[in-house]
C-alpha cells in the first residue's frame, strides 16, 4: 500500500552486513581501544571507565524488538561502544563531551535502556555514556512542590522516595520501573495518568544539560517565562543530540486524597470515543481515560476475570474527595447518555495493579519467528476515527493481530495504541515483517494527519518517516544540530538521519 | 525446555522492570546485575558469542538473592535462584568467581563451614538419640556463626515455656549456602550429611532459627531426595502459636517490622511476626513503607563476599528510613543475615536492631 522507504538501509544494508560478518565482528569485540580507556581513566578516574565487553553488549541495546530478535537470528547487537563511561558528576560528563569533541568519538547516551525504538543502541562505535550513577535527589522544595533531581535517577526510585514523604510525581509510563528521568524527558514521553498531569513536558521545570562543546546550561526553577522559546523545550524529546541532560527540576503533587475508578463496557468502539471527547471537553479531569477495542479487552482483560463482550473504558478520578465525586457525576451522566453500561470500579483497581503486565508482548518475542510492538499514534478528533478504521484494515487484510486501546485524551484529541502480533517462518522473516508493518502503518497515520509518534520517540526505528510528518521543520531541528554539534559527536543517527 | 533455561530465557525476553527494585545494583549501579542484563551475558557466554570473565563472574555473585525482582516479574518468575545458582554453577566451575568465593569453598572442605572456624566432632550422647523430642532446633550457620544471640533468645524462651526440645551441638552446614554460590556438588553432599544427622535424632517438629535452612529443608532438600519426617516450621510460627503463655513485659516502644526476605518472599510468613509483636506492644501498625513481598533488602549473603556492598544496601536503607520516620526507635526481624547486616552498619543511626526471639527474651517477665 505505502512502498518501503530509505530506512530501510538502516537494517537491510549496513547492519546486516555487520551480522554476516559475525567472526570479525567477535574480534572487534575483543580488540580494545588502549587510548580511549587511557585518557578517559585519566580524566574522570580509572573505576568509571570500562571496557568490558559485557558492559559494552549490556549498554548497546534496550527493550526494541528487534533486540530481542538478534538474540537468536545473530547473537550480536550491530554496534558496540568501544567503551562505557560512567560519569558520577556533571563536573565528569563536562570532561566526557569535552574528551569525546576534541578526538572525534561519538557519545552514546545511556539512561535506563527502556527504550523500544533503539535509542540507546549505538549506531557507529564510540563511547557509551552510562548515566546511572547520576541518580541523586538534590533538592525536595516542599513549598514549590518540585523535586531537583540527578537525571540518572530511575522514574520509580524517585516515585518512592516522594511517596514516603507523601508526596508523588504522578508521571507513570509503563516503564517508570527501569526508564530514568533523564530518559523520560529526553523521549518526550507521557504516563498512564496524562490527561490530568499531562506529558513530561508539563513536568519540566528547569533543566541543566551539557552541550556539545562541553558547556553547561541551566534554565532555573521559574514556574513560567515570556524570554522567547521555551529552552528547556529544545531538550524534551531531542532524544540527545542537542546535549546531554545531567538534572531536572520536576514538578510534583500531593498525594491524592480520594482515587475512585469507573468501568464502562460499549458495544460501539466510536460512540466510546466519543464519550471521551464529551468528557474532555466538559471541563473535567480524569487522569487515567483507557478505552479497549474488543480484542485487548479480551486478551488483557480475559485472564483477570473480564468476560464482557465488548469495548471496555476505564476512567479514573483523584484529588479533593468532592471534586472526585462530581468529577465522576459528570462522567457517569455522559456515559450513560451513549448507553454505555456501568460496571462499577473494580475493573479499573485491577487494571491498576496490572498495568506494569507486558507478558503478552514479550512471550511473542520470544517465539521463534514472532514478533510484537506497539504503534502509538494520535490523531484530532476529527479525524480519530478514520486513522482507526484504516490501521485496523490494514493489520485486518495482513492477518497481523492487533489489539488497540486509546488513551492519553485531550480536548482535541487522542492517541490510539495498536499492539501487534506477527509470525513468520523464521527470525529474518520476522524482522522484514516488522519493517514493513511499521512502515505501512507510519504511511497511514501521515495520510490521516496523524503523528508517528505520540509517546515512544523516534530512535532508529521511525526516523526515516520523521520528515514527512515535520517538513520543514527537520530542517529546524537539523540545522540547530548543525549549530551546536557541527561534527556530530552526541548520539549520532538518533531522531534525524545522518 | 528445562526449568533454569525457560526461567533465563523469560528474564532474557524481559522489559527489565524489576531494575529498581534491585538493591545490589542501586548500590553499585553495575549493569550486569540485573537479571536480564545478567542472563542474557551468561546465555551469550554459553553460546560462545563471547567468552564469560571474572567481570562477569563477579556480577553472577553480586545478586542476594532477595527475590524482590520476582515481585515485579511480568513473567511472574519465581525460579529467579534457580537461575542464579545455575550461572554461579557455571562461573563457579570455571574459576571465574572471585577469590571469597572459592575460600568459602575450602572452608566448607577444610572446616565444614563457610567461616573457617575450627570445631571438634561432638558424639551424640546415647540419650539424646533414644529421647523423644517434641522439638527438634535447628540454627543454621548464620545464627551460629552471625548472630548466635538468637539461638540463645530462643531457648529462653523454650525453656521459659517448658518445652520438651533438642538442638545438636556440632551442628552440620544445611548446605544451602553452598547451593547458593554455585557449588553443587559440595551443596549435594552437606545436605546429604546434615539430613543423616538430623534423621538420628526423634522428634515431632523441626523448627528453624534461619529462614534460609527453613525454606531450603521445605524446598531444595525435597529436590535433592531428602525428605524429612517431620513438620518443618520457621521460629515465627512456633512464637506465635505460644506467645500467649510467654509471661512477658510489654513494651511501648516505637517499632518497625523488617520483613526478611527469605521469610516474606520465599516461606510467605508474613502475619506470624506480626501477631508476636503485637502481643508484646501496643503498636497498630508494624509495617514499613515497602513491606511484605515488596520488603526492602539488607544485603544479604552479600556480606560473606562482598561486605563493602552488603553495608551500602544496609545502611542505604537505615538512612533513607531515619530521613521519613522521626518516631521509630525499634527495628526488629527475624532472620540472622537481616539482623547481623543492619547492625553491623557503622552508622544505624537511632535505630535498635534485633532478632524478633531477642526483642521476646529480653522482655520474658
Amino acid at each position: 500500500m505505502f512502498p518501503a522507504v530509505t530506512y530501510q538501509v538502516f537494517l537491510l544494508k549496513r547492519f546486516k552486513t555487520r551480522y554476516m560478518k559475525l567472526s570479525a565482528c567477535l574480534s572487534y569485540l575483543y580488540k580494545k581501544d588502549d587510548f580511549l580507556e587511557k585518557k578517559l581513566a585519566e580524566i574522570i578516574g580509572k573505576d568509571k571507565v570500562s571496557t568490558d565487553i559485557g558492559d559494552r553488549l549490556c549498554f548497546s541495546r534496550d527493550v526494541t524488538p528487534l533486540c530481542y530478535k538478534w538474540i537468536d537470528l545473530y547473537k550480536l547487537p550491530p554496534y558496540t561502544s568501544d567503551i562505557v563511561a560512567s560519569p558520577e558528576t556533571t563536573g565528569d560528563v563536562i570532561k566526557i563531551v569535552k574528551f569525546a569533541g576534541e578526538n572525534n568519538k561519538k557519545l552514546f547516551i545511556y539512561g535506563g535502556g527502556s527504550g523500544v525504538v533503539g535509542g540507546v543502541i549505538p549506531t557507529e562505535r564510540g563511547i557509551t555514556l552510562d548515566m546511572s550513577r547520576m541518580c541523586g535527589i538534590i533538592n525536595l522544595d516542599e513549598q514549590s512542590l518540585t523535586v531537583e533531581v540527578q537525571s540518572g535517577i530511575i522514574g520509580q526510585n524517585l516515585e518512592d522516595f516522594l511517596n514516603k514523604k507523601n508526596y508523588t510525581l504522578r508521571h507513570f509510563p509503563q516503564s517508570i520501573r527501569s526508564a530514568s528521568v533523564g530518559g523520560l524527558i529526553a523521549t518526550r514521553s507521557t504516563g498512564q495518568f496524562s490527561t490530568k498531569y499531562g506529558g513530561i513536558e508539563n513536568y519540566v521545570v528547569g533543566l541543566e544539560a551539557v552541550l556539545p562543546d562541553g558547556s553547561l546550561l541551566n534554565t532555573g526553577d521559574k514556574p513560567r517565562s515570556s524570554t522567547g522559546p521555551d529552552i528547556n523545550n529544545f531538550f524534551i524529546g531531542s532524544e540527545g543530540i542537542f546535549g546531554v541532560i545531567t538534572k531536572a527540576i520536576l514538578k510534583i503533587y500531593k498525594m491524592p486524597e480520594e482515587v475512585k475508578y469507573q468501568c464502562f463496557i460499549y458495544r460501539d468502539i466510536f460512540c466510546a470515543l466519543d464519550s471521551i471527547r464529551e468528557i474532555m471537553q466538559s471541563g473535567i479531569k480524569p487522569p487515567v481515560i483507557r478505552l479497549y477495542n474488543s480484542e485487548e479487552s479480551r486478551l488483557k482483560f480475559e485472564k483477570l476475570g473480564f468476560n464482557y463482550d465488548g469495548c471496555l473504558l476505564i476512567l479514573c478520578f483523584e484529588g479533593k474527595k468532592e471534586l472526585v465525586e462530581a468529577e465522576a457525576s459528570v462522567a457517569m451522566e455522559i456515559c450513560s447518555k451513549m448507553h454505555a453500561r456501568d460496571i462499577g470500579g473494580e475493573l479499573g483497581k485491577i487494571w491498576f495493579e496490572n498495568r506494569f503486565d507486558t507478558r503478552h508482548i514479550l512471550e511473542k518475542e520470544e517465539e521463534p519467528g514472532g514478533m510484537s510492538d506497539a504503534i502509538e499514534l494520535a490523531s484530532s478528533w476529527s479525524k480519530i476515527k478514520k486513522l482507526y478504521t484504516e490501521v485496523e484494515k490494514y493489520f485486518k487484510e495482513k492477518n497481523i493481530t492487533l489489539a488497540s486501546h486509546f488513551s492519553h485524551a485531550y480536548t482535541t484529541g487522542i492517541s490510539v495504541y495498536n499492539i501487534f502480533y506477527l509470525n513468520a517462518k523464521d527470525e529474518k522473516e520476522a524482522i522484514d515483517k516488522f519493517y514493513e508493518v511499521w512502515d505501512d502503518v507510519m504511511g497511514i497515520a501521515l495520510e490521516n494527519d496523524a503523528t508517528i509518534s505520540h509517546h515512544h520517540g523516534i530512535g532508529i526505528i521511525k526516523r526515516a518517516r520523521l520528515k514527512q510528518e515535520l517538513g520543514k521543520g527537520i530542517e529546524i531541528i537539523k540545522k540547530l544540530k548543525d549549530s551546536l554539534d557541527s561534527e556530530n559527536i552526541i548520539n549520532p543517527g538518533k531522531l534525524i538521519e545522518n | 525446555m528445562d526449568v533454569e533455561k525457560k526461567s533465563q530465557r523469560q528474564c532474557i525476553f524481559c522489559h527489565n522492570f524489576c531494575k529498581f527494585s534491585c538493591a545490589p545494583y542501586i548500590a553499585t549501579k553495575n549493569q550486569k546485575i540485573i537479571q536480564t542484563q545478567k542472563n542474557y551475558l551468561i546465555y551469550m557466554a554459553e553460546m560462545e558469542k563471547i567468552k564469560a570473565n571474572t567481570d562477569l563472574g563477579e556480577a553472577v555473585y553480586l545478586c542476594n538473592d532477595c527475590r524482590r525482582c520476582e515481585t515485579y516479574c511480568v513473567f511472574e518468575n519465581k525460579k529467579v535462584i534457580g537461575n542464579n545458582r545455575y550461572a554461579r554453577n557455571l562461573i563457579f566451575k570455571e574459576k571465574l568467581a572471585s577469590d571469597r568465593v572459592y575460600e568459602i569453598y575450602d572452608n566448607f572442605i577444610q572446616y565444614g563451614n563457610f567461616l573457617g572456624e575450627k570445631k571438634e566432632a561432638k558424639e551424640i550422647r546415647n540419650s539424646d538419640k533414644d529421647k523423644k523430642y517434641d522439638f527438634f532446633i535447628y540454627a543454621g550457620e548464620y545464627v551460629n556463626f552471625l548472630a548466635p544471640e538468637i539461638k540463645e533468645s530462643f531457648i529462653k524462651i523454650l525453656t521459659s515455656l517448658n518445652k520438651n526440645f533438642i538442638f545438636c551441638d556440632d551442628e552440620d552446614p544445611d548446605g544451602i549456602l553452598a547451593l547458593d554460590l554455585g557449588m553443587k556438588e559440595l551443596a549435594q553432599k552437606l545436605m546429604e550429611n546434615n539430613f543423616k544427622k538430623i534423621s538420628r535424632y526423634k522428634f515431632d517438629t523441626l523448627i528453624c532459627l534461619d529462614p534460609y535452612s527453613c525454606y531450603g529443608f521445605k524446598n531444595d532438600y525435597k529436590d535433592y531426595g531428602y525428605e524429612f519426617d517431620c513438620g518443618i516450621i520457621h521460629y515465627t510460627e512456633f512464637l506465635e502459636n505460644n506467645i500467649s503463655d510467654i509471661k512477658i513485659n510489654k513494651t511501648d516502644s516505637h517499632i518497625k517490622y523488617f520483613d526478611p526476605c527469605m521469610l516474606s518472599r520465599g516461606l510467605k510468613i508474613n502475619d506470624s511476626p506480626r501477631k508476636v509483636l503485637s502481643f508484646i506492644n501496643s503498636e497498630s501498625n508494624f509495617d514499613l513503607i515497602k513491606n511484605r513481598e515488596e520488603s526492602e533488602c539488607c544485603g544479604g549473603h552479600l556480606s560473606l563476599i562482598f561486605p563493602d556492598v552488603a553495608e551500602a544496601v544496609s545502611a542505604g536503607f537505615l538512612k533513607e528510613l531515619e530521613s521519613y520516620d522521626d518516631k521509630t526507635e525499634v527495628l526488629v526481624t527475624a532472620c540472622p543475615l537481616c539482623l547481623s547486616n543492619l547492625s553491623n552498619v557503622k552508622k544505624s543511626g537511632r535505630f535498635k536492631i534485633y532478632d524478633l526471639a531477642e526483642y521476646i527474651s529480653r522482655n520474658i517477665d
